[in-house]
């Protein structure tokens, strides 16, 4: 009852977001972020989903900050995470990769689900599309994915999904822009 | 303090919300009282004698923040705001206007249990803090400026040392981005949010045994930072 409370909460707030994206602009407030608060605001935000789902974190050491919005992107990335713990079987890991490679900043969902059927990766993005595998099977708004690629463009980023072979899950890769980082504190040590 | 039970003023306008909330107050023997409208509730936080507020930042007759401000006008007492997600901007305001903490709906009866012990804790001590904070595996003593991680001592930076001196003074609750910028940097640095970003990602490698998934310095992104004891995590 609380979990199907819950979920039709998140229904809820996926609908106003969306309607909000499309009527109001997304609005995003941008400031210096750290990409590891990201991640985890993202998995604990998810907490409630992945109970039980082995997380495997490969972020590398001394990411750069990015400059966005940290509550949009969290938002993002918490989509990015359901929608791998909701199409992938229970008990399979869930990986989340971050790394810097020139001027972008890449971080990676990657399931062990059933992967996306042939020219789905770019319709999954699409408001309201759910894949006839899974529609009926699974609950969702058909929202959360083209939620989180509106609020990654409009930060300057960018998301993609490809599918390893069939049968050996899906990756969604993030690039976020890197711009120069800010000026250091020359007193830190102080 | 006294034996007392203590007294939780409820002010939310949705019925639900209340009958859950008082539930769980009374299971804790909380005296609980309740408010459905901003105006209602400043009035009976000004009658009653009133150990802790949990607010609702969307009443139908006046905004949170303000019910926030007028009631820090004369009073000290630990109030926690219910808002919903999407409102980093009131949550903030909300903070430095002087409520304590908040929690989001839907939240659990054990996450706003936790936040208003550590209010109300904080609020009894009054100016006094606790000689030694111990957070889990972390202690941290206020009075001779040394904090130790399982037991033993480490050796932290002055500001790494500031950082983590005033989140423990709010152990358990969060401390905007902008009161901690203001206590390390001075208010001249509101704008380099980035400093506190990196000076916080030293400490983690000090203090958390993984520090890309912090368990005792935790963020809320967009609003600003908890210590907790860690102990959900793992």
């Amino acid at each position: 009852m609380h979990k199907e409370a819950e979920r039709l909460n998140d229904d809820i707030q996926n609908l106003l977001d969306a309607t909000r994206i499309n009527s109001e602009g997304i609005g995003a407030r941008q400031s210096w972020i750290d990409p590891e608060d990201i991640i985890s605001g993202a998995l604990d935000r998810k907490q409630p989903l992945l109970q039980g789902r082995p997380v495997t974190l490969a972020v590398a050491d001394d990411l750069p900050l990015v400059y966005a919005d940290p509550a949009l992107m969290e938002r993002a990335l918490g989509h990015i995470v359901e929608n791998a713990v909701k199409y992938s079987p229970t008990g399979t890991p869930i990986t989340i990769s971050a790394q810097q490679g020139g001027d972008l900043m890449t971080i990676e969902v990657s399931d062990e689900g059933e992967g996306l059927a042939y020219g789905e990766s770019e319709l999954i993005f699409e408001r309201f599309y759910r894949s006839p595998r899974v529609a009926g099977k699974t609950a969702g708004s058909g929202l959360g994915l083209w939620i989180a690629r509106s609020l990654i463009e409009d930060g300057g980023g960018r998301i993609h999904a490809y599918s390893r072979p069939a049968g050996h899950g899906t990756t969604f890769r993030i690039d976020l822009p890197v711009k120069s980082q800010p000026a250091s504190d020359e007193s830190a040590d102080d | 303090m006294t034996d007392a039970p203590p007294t939780v003023l409820i002010v939310d306008d949705e019925p639900q919300i209340r009958r859950f909330l008082k539930a769980g107050f009374d299971l804790e023997s909380f005296t609980v009282l309740e408010e459905e409208t901003g105006k209602a509730g400043l009035r009976t936080a000004t009658l009653r004698q009133i150990d802790l507020i949990v607010l609702d930042l969307n009443l139908p007759d006046t905004d949170g923040a303000s019910v926030v401000e007028r009631i820090r006008t004369w009073s000290t007492v630990p109030i926690i705001v219910l808002s919903v997600r999407a409102s980093d901007t009131d949550k903030v305001k909300l903070l430095e206007l002087g409520a304590d903490d908040y929690v989001v709906k839907p939240f659990s009866m054990a996450e706003l249990l936790a936040r208003a012990r550590a209010a109300m804790r904080r609020h009894a001590r009054g100016t006094q803090p606790d000689p030694v904070v111990k957070l889990g595996r972390l202690a941290v003593d206020l009075a001779n400026r040394a904090v130790f991680l399982d037991s033993k001592r480490i050796v932290l930076s002055p500001k790494e040392y500031r950082l983590l001196q005033v989140l423990a003074q709010h152990a358990g609750n969060v401390v905007t981005h902008n009161v901690l910028l203001k206590e390390i940097w001075g208010a001249r640095h509101l704008e380099n949010g980035h400093y506190l970003r990196i000076l916080v990602r030293r400490l983690r490698n000090k203090i958390e045994r993984k520090p890309k998934q912090p368990a005792i310095l935790v963020s809320e992104l967009g609003v600003g930072y908890r210590l907790t004891s860690g102990a959900d995590a793992d």
